[in-house]
């Protein structure tokens, strides 16, 4: 190739060919760029003692959030995640990043959900360095941070900041979930966890059957009396109690999902009751009736 | 049954694509078995599951009630049922038209468009989930607009289906019907016919929404209930509106139109004046037999042309012979080459009207076969057409009949194995690799199940339950229609507008349409279809034709062939058939010796016997035995001597296993034939094997032994779908016997007419130009200075018959026609020879042949690298017109090599491929300033043809430059440097010249295959011999000097995989070396050890036994016992990286290869419909 003339070259391949060539053999400089970029937002402080103590890593870290958090209110963004680097004297370097749910650039917030994780540094002999660095972020519309006159006008306006910290506060030690609902014809599947700061959508129709607003977790067993093969119940009965059925709807036939439950699992035939003394419930017979005639009723809500 | 009777009258069949979960007939099935009073179908805007409902029907003997369910645009939705013929024709003409005036697929149908179409019609709303006031209204409103046309008064339809307030809903639209005076009717919650399939509907669903079932949310069915119920079942769940099942019976009781009404009426414009139709054929008979026979008629064909027409008289077909007629006229007078196929061969009639060209002296003809008054079955003629210019006949059909009366038949997509395991893969949510890796297992599992397949692919199945259910539910859905297609050619026209006759819906194509119902339904209703099929080898033949008479040969017709030619059966009889039509696979080629045809019937046997139909009843074996005399003929019976003495006591013929039914078991004409219709369309299990019971103690009642009862039963499961009639048959032997007597005699026309007409037969062009090359033809290769588009005949006195082969730019990979063209057209413009006669130096490598001297197998070895400069590049310009050619007649020639070319100077090549690192030649520079000026011309080509750069490389990669004195590289180089061509005049660029370094032989023969998909230089195994030699590999010359029994371990290029459906899941390779072909029999649990290398490789060697047949040319195979994938040695060849050259040997594959071209299960029994698989 390199034999070749280059005139020849250029015209059938381009210059990109002979740049490619010059490059190979070292002709043409070539910079190298590094595979991870250094983070936009950070800080650091580097120490002619190492520190060792607590209140050392606190009071450092008191300086270098209002640093980054400074650097991302100019830049209009805020803060998902932020790692403390701490570097210790026989080069090992430890991590502590904390998350939030919502983009921030809260100082005083990110100090509270730090202090919770800060035991975890195990200094030895001593940092001699301290960085901050912002993993990720997102853009953060202007919001005043704070308002100077006093805290009875701001509340109001913090409440879903609020909100949001707490949550951030909280799931760095407890697991923090919500309930989404989810498209399922099978009455427990048809809400889900997600992550407390997931969107949560309504998906279409959902909503339109009639469901008690709470499942019991576990069903009640009941018995019950109802006319072959499939006509409500006309008598329940717990333990000692029974009620009387005044009025009844359905059956409400549901077949398992097949594609993900357990090929044993029986159909349902549901039934919301209004007993005598008012109380309104969801009971569903489980499976058909057997050859002796029973069968499993369960009490699966109440409807409120 | 006491019960006042019910019936389900709105089912949704699986016609109502991905939305329905059963077959029509399983509906059926299902009513009849529940005891319903009928049964009613009805899908959504279509018609196309009626005549499979209504054949069903018949045969449970359950009355059918057709109907749609019509969809408005705004969602209204009702199903109606016609009353009578009139209502019928009412609602189909509605559908066509929103099927017409919506995109294919869909349709829109207007509220005003549907209220005119009502008359007759038995009518009911649907209501939605939900019923509300806007229902209440509409249902009114539509009660009062449609009171005075519909039969009966509109019906407000309601189902019950376990929702939470079903029994408040029954209540709230008695309410609502009431209010409009519309009675309610239990109908239209059906859409499948048993519980068990709502997995499937809910797998339908998502298949339709294009989702997950985990994603599917509420449009998964919440329970199993939208299935057939038993009427005491549906009485209890309409308790307290009994009215609602009562109000069934009204309506079937008035729905008396069935699809039996639908009569056929045949168009008028085919009759001479003031003739009937009758009157219009005996005249043109008349004159079709002066014509043929001018010194008269033989007396046994004069009578057996007038019986034929007494018989046509009886039943009143004549009209249907003058369609046809009509149509071949047409072809005729335009100079189409055509040929009726199927049992129209057994009318002398057809014969006199040009309409077949089999002579009726030339076989037994039985009209009796072909129609006959007991069955009452519609003559079938098929009439085949040259595949490039049957257009013109579909068109001139559209003119003559006007679209409204003329319309192609559809044909029923179905799910087969590989497509169903890929949706319901998709479906359930399996990976893609997985759903691919399955979809992949399905080639070759024969009759194993999906699982067991999925299980050899190292997925378990029994261990994930999504696994299981993916396979389950494939297997379910295999043969669910998916969508309509459009039929090759099966025409159906009409007296009247054909709206009236069945839904026509638009096809793909622009400017065709269709009707909703496949050749099987057509068939079923006795509707009349003319078949316009086209069929490459008539094209070929054609093509042919032309090339002999222009080249000073006679000019040929399909009859006016020579007969009876003994030097053309002597060639079959060597099964030297490649190219021949029917018998040029590897199972014909392999029957050919031993069949040893004489004459023309053994044709007609030969075309018939390789068929899974006679192979699975194991009719070969006995015939073969027989014919060579080893076995004298036996006859099970005299009676069965009348059917059987033709074939030697073996029934070959589909004909012959019906006669067994009729004349050994006993059955009747038209149970015999409703024998064949089961096999052939409506495959139950069932069915199948109750007549299997009927059909073995029938013959036991009539004396015959078990043994043959059984096997002839199974030779009839065969013949179902692949049997062959006696009159296909011989329709086709012609066409066998004209084309290989082209062959014989002029090889070089019959090589340029199959090239031309590609893609078409059993063989790659590879093939097909090393054959014509065995046969003595010299072929010259493609180039820019003397080939046309077509490959074309050149004058050679060295070439068998006096003609070259050039190769046209067609086999130029990749370069368009049109391009091709504008190239030709110009060439005076820039050719800087065009005038001289090259013909003296023209570069015409030829392979050695065969028998050549063993030196050929190594040309290279020992000669190291050679370096030849070329004189000519470097004489100057004026000796550029023929430089290979003066380089070669220099060049030292090995002595063997004919022709005066040595590939070896051309190539400048080095040891083979890649075994040595390429040597230099020094002398490269030489080459500058000849090239200079073949570039020059390079370029004023690309500028004259208005060439793009992508064109020039494409006609450079395939070696088309050397008449400009530019090799590949050369040409490939300057083709890099062309600039898209400008107003402005070309400035001359001088440069100065590169070094390219030479191409090896084994990059030459690569890069042939991937700019030509075939070489005229070296095989590629002649360059990888030296290599195999060392690994002591044979070649396909020891393997056909071997005794049976020896072992061989062979290597060999793969040019066919087939699994045949009747070879228990044998593979069959055809694999190619420098010497010729050997055929490889892999058997199955070979195939399954081994089948990376079967499936992927390109290049094998077999380890195996080899199996000798002595006859006229001892027929050989090699057992495998043990097969290696060394495709890495192609590779070695030469490194590629262009991307469209990554694969040049899939391109060596013969089109007949079934595992790039795979298509089901079982190779040919997924391919086409009855006998239309036979290429």
């Amino acid at each position: 190739m390199l034999q070749q003339p280059r005139a020849p070259l250029a015209r059938r391949f381009g210059a990109a060919l002979t740049d490619t060539l010059d490059a190979a053999t070292g002709e043409r400089p070539r910079p190298l760029r590094p595979l991870r970029p250094p983070p936009d937002f950070a800080a650091a402080r580097d120490f002619l003692e190492p520190i060792v103590t607590r209140e050392a890593i606190d009071a450092t870290l008191d300086r270098l959030l209002p640093e980054v958090c400074a650097e991302l209110e100019k830049a209009g963004r805020g803060a998902r995640r932020l790692a403390l680097l701490a570097f210790r004297v026989d080069g090992n370097v430890q991590a502590v990043a904390v998350g939030t749910g919502l983009p921030s650039r809260d100082a005083a917030h990110f100090a509270r959900l730090f202090r919770e994780k800060l035991e975890r540094l195990s200094p030895g002999f001593g940092f001699e360095r301290l960085a901050l660095e912002a993993l990720a972020t997102e853009a953060v519309a202007a919001a005043q941070a704070a308002l100077p006159g006093g805290r009875r006008g701001g509340a109001r306006a913090e409440t879903p900041w609020a909100l949001a910290q707490l949550l951030d506060r909280l799931s760095q030690r407890l697991a923090v979930w919500r309930l989404a609902p989810r498209a399922s014809h099978w009455p427990e599947r048809a809400v889900a966890r997600v992550g407390a700061f997931d969107p949560v959508a309504l998906p279409h129709g959902w909503g339109a059957a009639r469901r008690p607003l709470r499942l019991l977790r576990r069903p009640l067993a009941l018995q019950a009396m109802a006319m072959l093969p499939d006509g409500p119940p006309v008598l329940l009965r717990m333990s000692q109690a029974s009620w009387r059925v005044l009025r009844a709807e359905g059956p409400e036939r549901l077949e398992p999902e097949w594609w993900r439950d357990r090929p044993d699992r029986r159909f349902r035939d549901y039934y919301r009751v209004e007993v005598a003394g008012g109380a309104r419930l969801w009971v569903c017979r489980s499976g058909p009736v057997l050859a002796d005639g029973t069968t499993g009723w369960w009490l699966h809500g109440r409807f409120e | 049954m006491t019960a006042p009777g019910y019936a389900e009258l709105g089912a949704l069949s699986n016609f109502t694509f991905l939305e329905g979960a059963s077959h029509p007939h399983e509906l059926v099935e299902r009513a009849a078995a529940l005891g319903h009073a009928a049964i009613g179908i009805t899908d959504r805007n279509s018609f196309a599951g009626l005549v499979r409902g209504h054949v069903a029907a018949e045969q449970a003997k359950l009355r059918f009630v057709p109907g749609a369910r019509v969809r408005l645009p705004d969602g209204g939705e009702y199903l109606a049922w016609p009353t009578d013929r009139a209502a019928y024709g009412r609602l189909a003409r509605l559908l066509s038209k929103g099927r017409m005036e919506a995109p294919k697929g869909e349709c829109r149908i207007t509220r005003d468009d549907l209220i005119e179409h009502t008359d007759g019609l038995v009518m009911a709303l649907s209501p939605p989930e939900a019923p509300d006031a806007g229902f209440a209204a509409r249902l009114a409103r539509d009660a009062a607009a449609l009171r005075h046309r519909l039969a009966l008064p509109l019906f407000c339809a309601a189902d019950h289906r376990f929702r939470a307030n079903d029994r408040a809903r029954l209540d709230l639209l008695a309410a609502m019907a009431g209010a409009a005076g519309a009675p309610m009717l239990a109908a239209g919650g059906v859409r499948f016919h048993a519980p068990d399939r709502r997995r499937l509907a809910d797998v339908l669903a998502a298949i339709r929404l294009r989702t997950t079932v985990d994603a599917l949310g509420f449009a998964a069915a919440p329970n199993a209930e939208a299935h057939l119920k038993p009427e005491a079942e549906v009485r209890r769940l309409f308790a307290g509106h009994e009215g609602a099942v009562d109000a069934t019976m009204r309506v079937a009781e008035a729905c008396r139109f069935s699809m039996r009404d639908l009569s056929y009426e045949y168009p008028e414009e085919i009759l001479d004046e003031r003739l009937s139709p009758q009157e219009t054929l005996e005249r043109r008979a008349a004159e079709a037999m002066r014509r043929h026979w001018p010194d008269g008629t033989p007396p046994k064909v004069k009578e057996q042309i007038a019986h034929e027409l007494r018989l046509i008289e009886r039943l009143g077909y004549a009209p249907y012979f003058l369609t046809v007629h009509e149509i071949v006229r047409f072809a005729v007078s335009k100079g189409i080459l055509c040929q009726g196929r199927g049992s129209a061969a057994n009318s002398a009639l057809c014969y006199a009207l040009g309409i077949t060209s089999v002579a009726p002296d030339k076989h037994d003809l039985l009209f009796e076969r072909f129609i006959s008054a007991e069955r009452d079955e519609p003559p079938d003629i098929d009439v085949d057409f040259e595949h490039e210019r049957r257009e013109e006949v579909i068109q001139h059909i559209y003119g003559r009949y006007g679209r409204h009366r003329a319309a192609i038949a559809a044909t029923v997509i179905r799910y087969r194995d590989r497509s169903a395991i890929r949706e319901v893969g998709k479906a359930l949510g399996l990976s893609e690799d997985v759903t691919a890796g399955l979809a992949k297992a399905t080639w070759g599992i024969g009759r194993a199940t999906l699982a067991e397949a999925a299980a050899e692919r190292g997925l378990d199945p029994a261990r994930d339950g999504r696994l299981r259910m993916a396979c389950e539910l494939a297997e379910e859905l295999v043969g669910f229609p998916r969508h309509l297609s459009t039929h090759v050619g099966g025409f159906v026209i009409t007296r009247g507008p054909l709206t009236e006759l069945a839904v026509v819906t638009r096809a793909a194509m622009e400017g065709r349409h269709t009707i909703e119902w496949d050749k099987d339904d057509i068939e079923a209703l006795r509707i009349l279809k003319v078949d316009v099929l086209g069929l490459g080898m008539l094209t070929c033949v054609r093509r042919a034709f032309a090339l002999i008479e222009a080249h000073g040969g006679p000019a040929l017709t399909l009859p006016t062939v020579p007969q009876d030619d003994p030097e053309t059966y002597a060639m079959l009889r060597r099964a030297d058939s490649v190219g021949v039509f029917q018998v040029e696979s590897r199972a014909q080629m392999n029957m050919l010796p031993r069949l040893r045809p004489e004459k023309f019937y053994d044709l007609v046997i030969e075309v018939a016997i390789v068929r899974p139909g006679p192979i699975q009843g194991d009719m070969v074996h006995p015939y073969l035995r027989r014919k060579n005399g080893e076995e004298k003929p036996t006859y099970p019976s005299e009676a069965l001597k009348g059917v059987l003495e033709k074939t030697l006591g073996v029934p070959l013929f589909q004909e012959q296993a019906m006669q067994i039914a009729i004349v050994g078991a006993g059955f009747p004409p038209e149970r015999a034939d409703q024998l064949r219709r089961a096999m052939a369309t409506f495959r139950h299990v069932g069915t199948v094997q109750g007549f299997r019971e009927e059909f073995v103690a029938g013959m036991a009642r009539n004396g015959y032994a078990q043994e043959f009862a059984e096997r002839c039963f199974s030779q009839i499961e065969g013949f179902g779908t692949y049997g062959f009639p006696e009159s296909h048959a011989a329709s086709f032997a012609q066409l066998v016997y004209v084309s290989a007597w082209i062959k014989r005699h002029h090889p070089a026309a019959f090589a340029a007419a199959l090239l031309n007409s590609q893609p078409m037969g059993f063989y790659a062009p590879a093939q097909l130009v090393r054959d014509a090359q065995e046969h003595r033809v010299r072929v010259r290769p493609v180039d820019v200075l003397r080939s046309e588009w077509d490959c074309t005949l050149e004058p050679d006195a060295e070439s068998e018959g006096g003609l070259a082969l050039r190769l046209g730019l067609r086999m130029v990979q990749g370069l368009s026609k049109e391009t091709a063209e504008r190239l030709v057209g110009t060439r005076p413009a820039w050719s800087p020879s065009h005038a001289p006669d090259r013909a003296g130096s023209e570069w015409t490598p030829t392979r050695p042949p065969r028998p050549a001297a063993p030196e050929c197998a190594a040309p290279e070895r020992g000669d190291g690298p050679r370096v030849v400069a070329c004189p000519a590049r470097s004489a100057g310009p004026d000796r550029l017109a023929g430089p290979d050619g003066a380089d070669s007649a220099g060049a030292p020639a090995p002595p063997a090599r004919p022709a005066g070319f040595d590939p070896a100077a051309l190539d400048r090549p080095n040891d083979a491929g890649a075994s040595a690192p390429p040597a230099r030649p020094a002398a490269l520079n030489s080459v500058a300033p000849g090239r200079a000026g073949g570039a020059g011309a390079l370029e004023r080509l690309a500028r004259a043809a208005g060439l793009d750069r992508a064109a020039l490389e494409r006609l450079a990669g395939a070696d088309a430059f050397r008449g400009l004195g530019l090799d590949r590289r050369a040409a490939l180089w300057e083709a890099t440097a062309v600039e898209p061509p400008t107003a402005l005049p070309a400035a001359a660029v001088h440069e100065p010249a590169a070094s390219l370094p030479a191409a090896t032989a084994g990059e030459q023969t690569v890069l042939d295959y991937a700019g030509t998909a075939l070489t005229l230089r070296h095989h590629p195994l002649a360059l990888l011999r030296p290599r195999l030699d060392a690994e002591g590999l044979a070649d396909t010359r020891a393997l056909a000097a071997a005794r049976r029994g020896a072992r061989l371990r062979l290597p060999g290029l793969v040019l066919v995989r087939q699994r045949p459906g009747s070879a228990k899941g044998v593979v069959f390779f055809t694999v190619e070396d420098e010497w010729g072909t050997a055929n490889l029999v892999v058997y199955a649990d070979l195939v399954r050890r081994f089948r990376a290398a079967v499936v992927s490789a390109r290049l094998v060697v077999a380890e195996g036994r080899v199996e000798r047949t002595e006859a006229e040319v001892p027929i050989v195979h090699l057992i495998v016992q043990r097969l290696l994938d060394r495709s890495e040695l192609l590779s070695g060849l030469a490194a590629l990286d262009r991307p469209d050259a990554k694969e040049p040997w899939r391109r060596a594959l013969a089109r007949a290869d079934e595992v790039e071209k795979p298509d089901g299960r079982g190779g040919p029994r997924a391919r086409l419909p009855r006998s239309r698989d036979f290429r």
